[in-house]
Protein backbone atom coordinates (compact mmCIF):
# COMPACT_ATOMS: atom_id res chain seq x y z
CA UNK A 1 0.00 0.00 0.00
CA UNK A 2 1.21 3.54 -0.54
CA UNK A 3 -0.09 6.58 1.85
CA UNK A 4 0.86 9.76 -0.12
CA UNK A 5 1.04 12.74 3.04
CA UNK A 6 1.50 16.29 2.25
CA UNK A 7 3.64 18.25 4.89
CA UNK A 8 3.63 21.60 4.98
CA UNK A 9 5.09 23.45 2.36
CA UNK A 10 7.67 21.82 0.37
CA UNK A 11 8.33 18.06 0.99
CA UNK A 12 5.90 14.59 0.73
CA UNK A 13 6.14 11.32 2.40
CA UNK A 14 6.36 8.44 0.66
CA UNK A 15 5.75 5.17 3.16
CA UNK A 16 5.61 2.24 0.90
CA UNK A 17 5.81 -0.85 3.36
CA UNK A 18 9.11 -1.04 5.27
CA UNK A 19 10.31 1.91 3.26
CA UNK A 20 10.26 6.20 4.29
CA UNK A 21 11.65 8.77 1.73
CA UNK A 22 11.03 12.06 1.32
CA UNK A 23 9.92 12.83 -2.47
CA UNK A 24 11.10 15.85 -4.44
CA UNK A 25 7.90 18.00 -4.65
CA UNK A 26 5.43 18.03 -7.78
CA UNK A 27 4.36 21.91 -9.48
CA UNK A 28 0.60 20.10 -8.26
CA UNK A 29 1.71 19.35 -4.39
CA UNK A 30 3.52 22.74 -4.34
CA UNK A 31 0.29 25.25 -2.58
CA UNK A 32 1.07 28.19 -4.24
CA UNK A 33 1.46 26.33 -7.88
CA UNK A 34 -1.88 24.34 -6.78
CA UNK A 35 -3.64 27.99 -5.86
CA UNK A 36 -2.11 29.44 -9.15
CA UNK A 37 -3.67 26.18 -10.77
CA UNK A 38 -7.22 27.53 -9.56
CA UNK A 39 -6.71 31.07 -9.39
CA UNK A 40 -6.15 30.63 -13.70
CA UNK A 41 -9.90 30.21 -13.96
CA UNK A 42 -10.52 33.65 -12.42
CA UNK A 43 -11.45 36.57 -14.37
CA UNK A 44 -9.14 39.83 -13.99
CA UNK A 45 -11.19 42.04 -11.51
CA UNK A 46 -11.89 38.25 -9.62
CA UNK A 47 -8.10 37.84 -9.22
CA UNK A 48 -7.53 41.95 -8.36
CA UNK A 49 -9.99 41.50 -5.59
CA UNK A 50 -8.81 38.28 -4.07
CA UNK A 51 -5.14 39.53 -4.02
CA UNK A 52 -6.12 42.73 -2.66
CA UNK A 53 -8.00 40.50 0.31
CA UNK A 54 -5.64 37.87 0.77
CA UNK A 55 -2.36 39.39 -0.29
CA UNK A 56 -1.43 36.15 -1.72
CA UNK A 57 1.25 36.58 -4.77
CA UNK A 58 0.51 33.90 -6.93
CA UNK A 59 -3.09 35.99 -7.71
CA UNK A 60 -0.94 38.66 -8.99
CA UNK A 61 1.45 36.04 -10.71
CA UNK A 62 -1.37 34.90 -12.85
CA UNK A 63 -1.91 38.49 -13.80
CA UNK A 64 1.04 38.44 -14.81
CA UNK A 65 1.35 35.45 -17.30
CA UNK A 66 -1.24 36.57 -18.65
CA UNK A 67 -0.19 40.19 -20.00
CA UNK A 68 3.63 39.70 -19.79
CA UNK A 69 3.67 38.72 -23.24
CA UNK A 70 1.59 41.42 -24.63
CA UNK A 71 3.46 44.54 -22.57
CA UNK A 72 6.48 43.18 -23.73
CA UNK A 73 6.05 43.10 -27.07
CA UNK A 74 4.91 46.13 -26.76
CA UNK A 75 7.99 47.53 -25.23
CA UNK A 76 10.36 46.03 -28.11
CA UNK A 77 7.92 47.56 -30.67
CA UNK A 78 8.12 51.00 -29.35
CA UNK A 79 11.41 50.81 -27.84
CA UNK A 80 12.84 48.59 -30.29
CA UNK A 81 15.87 47.17 -27.98
CA UNK A 82 15.31 44.12 -26.35
CA UNK A 83 17.30 44.91 -22.94
CA UNK A 84 15.54 48.57 -22.82
CA UNK A 85 12.20 46.43 -22.82
CA UNK A 86 12.74 43.85 -20.23
CA UNK A 87 13.77 46.63 -17.72
CA UNK A 88 10.41 48.63 -19.10
CA UNK A 89 8.18 45.32 -18.54
CA UNK A 90 9.36 44.72 -15.34
CA UNK A 91 8.97 48.53 -14.25
CA UNK A 92 5.70 48.34 -15.67
CA UNK A 93 4.38 45.34 -13.88
CA UNK A 94 6.14 47.06 -10.53
CA UNK A 95 3.70 50.03 -11.09
CA UNK A 96 0.63 47.67 -11.91
CA UNK A 97 1.01 45.86 -8.81
CA UNK A 98 1.84 49.27 -6.66
CA UNK A 99 -1.35 50.66 -7.86
CA UNK A 100 -3.35 47.63 -7.74
CA UNK A 101 -5.74 48.54 -5.41
CA UNK A 102 -6.01 52.33 -6.82
CA UNK A 103 -7.48 49.65 -10.37
CA UNK A 104 -11.01 51.36 -9.82
CA UNK A 105 -12.59 49.43 -12.69
CA UNK A 106 -13.86 52.21 -14.47
CA UNK A 107 -12.27 49.99 -17.67
CA UNK A 108 -11.00 46.86 -18.14
CA UNK A 109 -8.26 46.16 -16.33
CA UNK A 110 -6.32 45.21 -20.02
CA UNK A 111 -6.77 48.85 -20.89
CA UNK A 112 -5.48 49.87 -18.18
CA UNK A 113 -2.39 47.86 -17.96
CA UNK A 114 -1.91 49.12 -22.03
CA UNK A 115 -2.71 52.66 -21.03
CA UNK A 116 0.42 52.43 -18.55
CA UNK A 117 2.82 50.48 -20.65
CA UNK A 118 1.53 53.06 -23.88
CA UNK A 119 2.54 56.10 -21.10
CA UNK A 120 5.98 54.69 -19.83
CA UNK A 121 6.92 53.76 -23.49
CA UNK A 122 6.24 57.46 -24.92
CA UNK A 123 7.94 58.87 -21.25
CA UNK A 124 10.86 56.95 -21.62
CA UNK A 125 11.40 57.89 -25.40
CA UNK A 126 10.40 61.96 -24.59
CA UNK A 127 13.08 61.90 -21.88
CA UNK A 128 15.57 59.77 -23.91
CA UNK A 129 15.41 61.87 -26.66
CA UNK A 130 14.09 65.02 -25.43
CA UNK A 131 11.93 64.72 -28.10
CA UNK A 132 9.33 68.05 -27.16
CA UNK A 133 7.62 66.89 -30.00
CA UNK A 134 6.50 63.80 -29.81
CA UNK A 135 3.30 65.01 -28.03
CA UNK A 136 3.64 68.91 -28.28
CA UNK A 137 0.80 71.31 -27.72
CA UNK A 138 2.28 73.47 -30.79
CA UNK A 139 1.23 70.77 -33.29
CA UNK A 140 -1.92 70.08 -31.47
CA UNK A 141 -3.16 73.32 -31.84
CA UNK A 142 -2.10 73.22 -35.57
CA UNK A 143 -5.20 74.05 -37.91
CA UNK A 144 -6.23 71.44 -39.54
CA UNK A 145 -4.90 70.95 -42.63
CA UNK A 146 -4.96 66.95 -43.43
CA UNK A 147 -6.99 65.06 -45.09
CA UNK A 148 -9.07 62.11 -43.60
CA UNK A 149 -8.08 59.24 -44.22
CA UNK A 150 -10.54 56.61 -43.92
CA UNK A 151 -9.66 54.02 -41.30
CA UNK A 152 -10.01 51.24 -43.88
CA UNK A 153 -7.22 52.40 -45.74
CA UNK A 154 -5.03 51.33 -42.43
CA UNK A 155 -6.90 48.63 -41.30
CA UNK A 156 -6.93 45.85 -44.72
CA UNK A 157 -3.16 47.11 -45.37
CA UNK A 158 -1.23 44.19 -45.60
CA UNK A 159 0.61 43.06 -42.32
CA UNK A 160 4.10 43.73 -43.82
CA UNK A 161 3.68 46.93 -45.16
CA UNK A 162 1.80 47.86 -41.69
CA UNK A 163 4.65 46.74 -40.08
CA UNK A 164 7.34 48.44 -42.51
CA UNK A 165 4.69 51.62 -42.19
CA UNK A 166 4.59 51.78 -38.28
CA UNK A 167 8.84 51.66 -38.13
CA UNK A 168 9.00 54.68 -40.53
CA UNK A 169 6.30 57.08 -38.52
CA UNK A 170 7.56 59.13 -35.17
CA UNK A 171 6.98 56.66 -32.05
CA UNK A 172 4.35 58.97 -30.56
CA UNK A 173 2.21 59.12 -33.63
CA UNK A 174 2.74 54.83 -33.83
CA UNK A 175 1.48 54.75 -30.29
CA UNK A 176 -1.93 56.73 -31.10
CA UNK A 177 -2.66 54.40 -33.83
CA UNK A 178 -1.47 51.15 -32.15
CA UNK A 179 -3.77 52.44 -29.03
CA UNK A 180 -6.62 53.39 -31.50
CA UNK A 181 -6.70 50.42 -33.44
CA UNK A 182 -4.61 47.54 -31.80
CA UNK A 183 -5.64 47.57 -28.27
CA UNK A 184 -9.60 49.60 -28.86
CA UNK A 185 -8.30 52.53 -26.16
CA UNK A 186 -11.43 55.06 -26.89
CA UNK A 187 -10.51 58.07 -27.32
CA UNK A 188 -11.51 59.10 -23.79
CA UNK A 189 -8.85 56.27 -22.53
CA UNK A 190 -5.85 57.56 -25.19
CA UNK A 191 -6.41 61.10 -23.76
CA UNK A 192 -6.42 60.82 -19.98
CA UNK A 193 -3.44 58.01 -20.65
CA UNK A 194 -1.61 60.90 -22.31
CA UNK A 195 -2.57 63.77 -20.08
CA UNK A 196 -4.26 65.54 -23.68
CA UNK A 197 -7.65 66.61 -24.40
CA UNK A 198 -9.68 64.31 -26.29
CA UNK A 199 -10.07 67.17 -28.99
CA UNK A 200 -5.64 66.86 -29.13
CA UNK A 201 -6.23 63.31 -29.42
CA UNK A 202 -8.43 63.27 -32.07
CA UNK A 203 -6.37 65.62 -34.17
CA UNK A 204 -3.15 63.42 -33.27
CA UNK A 205 -5.03 60.46 -34.78
CA UNK A 206 -5.66 62.40 -38.01
CA UNK A 207 -1.99 63.32 -38.16
CA UNK A 208 -0.95 59.97 -37.80
CA UNK A 209 -2.96 58.35 -40.27
CA UNK A 210 -1.93 60.85 -43.03
CA UNK A 211 1.48 60.73 -42.30
CA UNK A 212 1.18 56.66 -42.54
CA UNK A 213 -0.92 56.73 -45.71
CA UNK A 214 2.14 58.92 -46.86
CA UNK A 215 4.71 57.13 -45.87
CA UNK A 216 2.81 53.99 -47.56
CA UNK A 217 2.45 55.51 -50.79
CA UNK A 218 6.04 57.00 -50.60
CA UNK A 219 7.09 53.44 -50.44
CA UNK A 220 4.91 51.25 -51.82
CA UNK A 221 3.75 52.61 -55.02
CA UNK A 222 6.63 54.29 -56.51
CA UNK B 1 -13.82 44.37 -41.42
CA UNK B 2 -9.86 43.44 -41.46
CA UNK B 3 -7.73 44.57 -39.01
CA UNK B 4 -3.95 44.42 -40.13
CA UNK B 5 -3.43 45.72 -36.25
CA UNK B 6 -4.67 43.11 -34.18
CA UNK B 7 -2.86 40.04 -36.87
CA UNK B 8 0.45 42.06 -36.19
CA UNK B 9 -0.43 42.12 -32.35
CA UNK B 10 -1.18 38.47 -32.99
CA UNK B 11 2.12 37.78 -34.33
CA UNK B 12 4.14 39.58 -32.02
CA UNK B 13 2.33 37.21 -29.29
CA UNK B 14 3.27 34.25 -31.33
CA UNK B 15 6.76 35.86 -30.56
CA UNK B 16 6.62 36.25 -27.33
CA UNK B 17 3.84 34.85 -25.79
CA UNK B 18 5.70 35.58 -21.92
CA UNK B 19 8.19 37.90 -21.38
CA UNK B 20 12.09 36.54 -20.31
CA UNK B 21 11.94 34.55 -17.27
CA UNK B 22 14.34 37.23 -15.58
CA UNK B 23 11.41 39.52 -15.68
CA UNK B 24 9.17 36.91 -13.68
CA UNK B 25 11.78 36.45 -11.37
CA UNK B 26 13.22 39.98 -10.55
CA UNK B 27 9.10 41.36 -10.20
CA UNK B 28 7.86 38.67 -7.63
CA UNK B 29 11.59 39.19 -6.04
CA UNK B 30 10.57 42.86 -5.30
CA UNK B 31 6.91 41.85 -4.66
CA UNK B 32 8.32 40.05 -2.03
CA UNK B 33 10.33 42.53 -0.39
CA UNK B 34 7.39 44.47 -0.80
CA UNK B 35 5.06 42.66 1.16
CA UNK B 36 7.60 42.12 3.94
CA UNK B 37 8.17 45.30 4.19
CA UNK B 38 4.31 46.22 4.28
CA UNK B 39 3.62 43.18 6.82
CA UNK B 40 6.78 44.90 9.48
CA UNK B 41 5.57 48.22 8.74
CA UNK B 42 1.67 46.95 9.25
CA UNK B 43 2.23 45.01 12.58
CA UNK B 44 5.35 46.16 14.07
CA UNK B 45 5.47 49.61 13.45
CA UNK B 46 3.34 50.97 15.98
CA UNK B 47 4.54 48.44 18.52
CA UNK B 48 7.89 50.39 17.67
CA UNK B 49 6.64 53.69 18.56
CA UNK B 50 5.24 52.80 21.55
CA UNK B 51 8.47 51.41 22.48
CA UNK B 52 10.36 54.42 21.67
CA UNK B 53 7.63 56.61 23.56
CA UNK B 54 8.61 54.87 26.52
CA UNK B 55 11.71 54.68 26.47
CA UNK B 56 12.41 58.51 25.73
CA UNK B 57 9.65 59.54 27.91
CA UNK B 58 10.53 61.95 30.99
CA UNK B 59 8.55 60.53 33.56
CA UNK B 60 10.29 57.30 35.17
CA UNK B 61 7.16 55.20 36.71
CA UNK B 62 8.63 53.81 39.69
CA UNK B 63 9.13 49.61 39.92
CA UNK B 64 6.02 48.11 41.09
CA UNK B 65 7.86 46.38 44.14
CA UNK B 66 8.90 50.05 45.53
CA UNK B 67 5.47 51.34 45.40
CA UNK B 68 4.23 51.37 49.21
CA UNK B 69 0.38 50.65 49.92
CA UNK B 70 -0.79 51.77 52.98
CA UNK B 71 -1.98 49.78 56.12
CA UNK B 72 -5.64 50.10 56.67
CA UNK B 73 -6.34 52.59 59.83
CA UNK B 74 -2.46 53.28 59.22
CA UNK B 75 -1.95 57.03 59.07
CA UNK B 76 1.86 57.27 59.29
CA UNK B 77 3.17 57.07 55.55
CA UNK B 78 6.56 55.30 56.79
CA UNK B 79 5.23 52.21 57.72
CA UNK B 80 3.10 51.87 54.21
CA UNK B 81 3.63 48.27 52.52
CA UNK B 82 5.48 47.69 48.97
CA UNK B 83 4.41 44.35 48.61
CA UNK B 84 3.54 40.51 50.08
CA UNK B 85 7.07 39.81 51.29
CA UNK B 86 6.63 42.68 53.93
CA UNK B 87 3.95 41.00 55.01
CA UNK B 88 5.60 37.80 56.13
CA UNK B 89 8.67 40.48 57.34
CA UNK B 90 6.13 41.85 59.90
CA UNK B 91 5.12 38.78 60.87
CA UNK B 92 8.73 37.56 61.87
CA UNK B 93 9.51 40.09 63.47
CA UNK B 94 6.65 40.00 65.67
Amino acid sequence: MVIFATVPTFCTIRTDGQTTAFVKPSFSSHPSRSRSASANQHSDTELIQKYLSTRESAYFQVLYQRYSGKVYSKCISLLKDEVLAKDAAQEIFTKIFLNLAKFGERSKFSTWVYSITYNYCIDYLRKRKKETKLFSSEADDAPDVVEEVPDTALLEMEVKRLKVVLEKIPEGDKAVLLMKYQDDLSIKEIAQSLDKTESAIKMKIKRAKHKAQTVYRTIFTD
Amino acid sequence: MANSFKQLAEEAEEQFPQAPAEVEHKLMGSVRVTQLVGNVVELYLPRMLDVLRSLFSPIDAPPIRDIKLPLEGDTDPTNHRSGPHDAERDEAQA
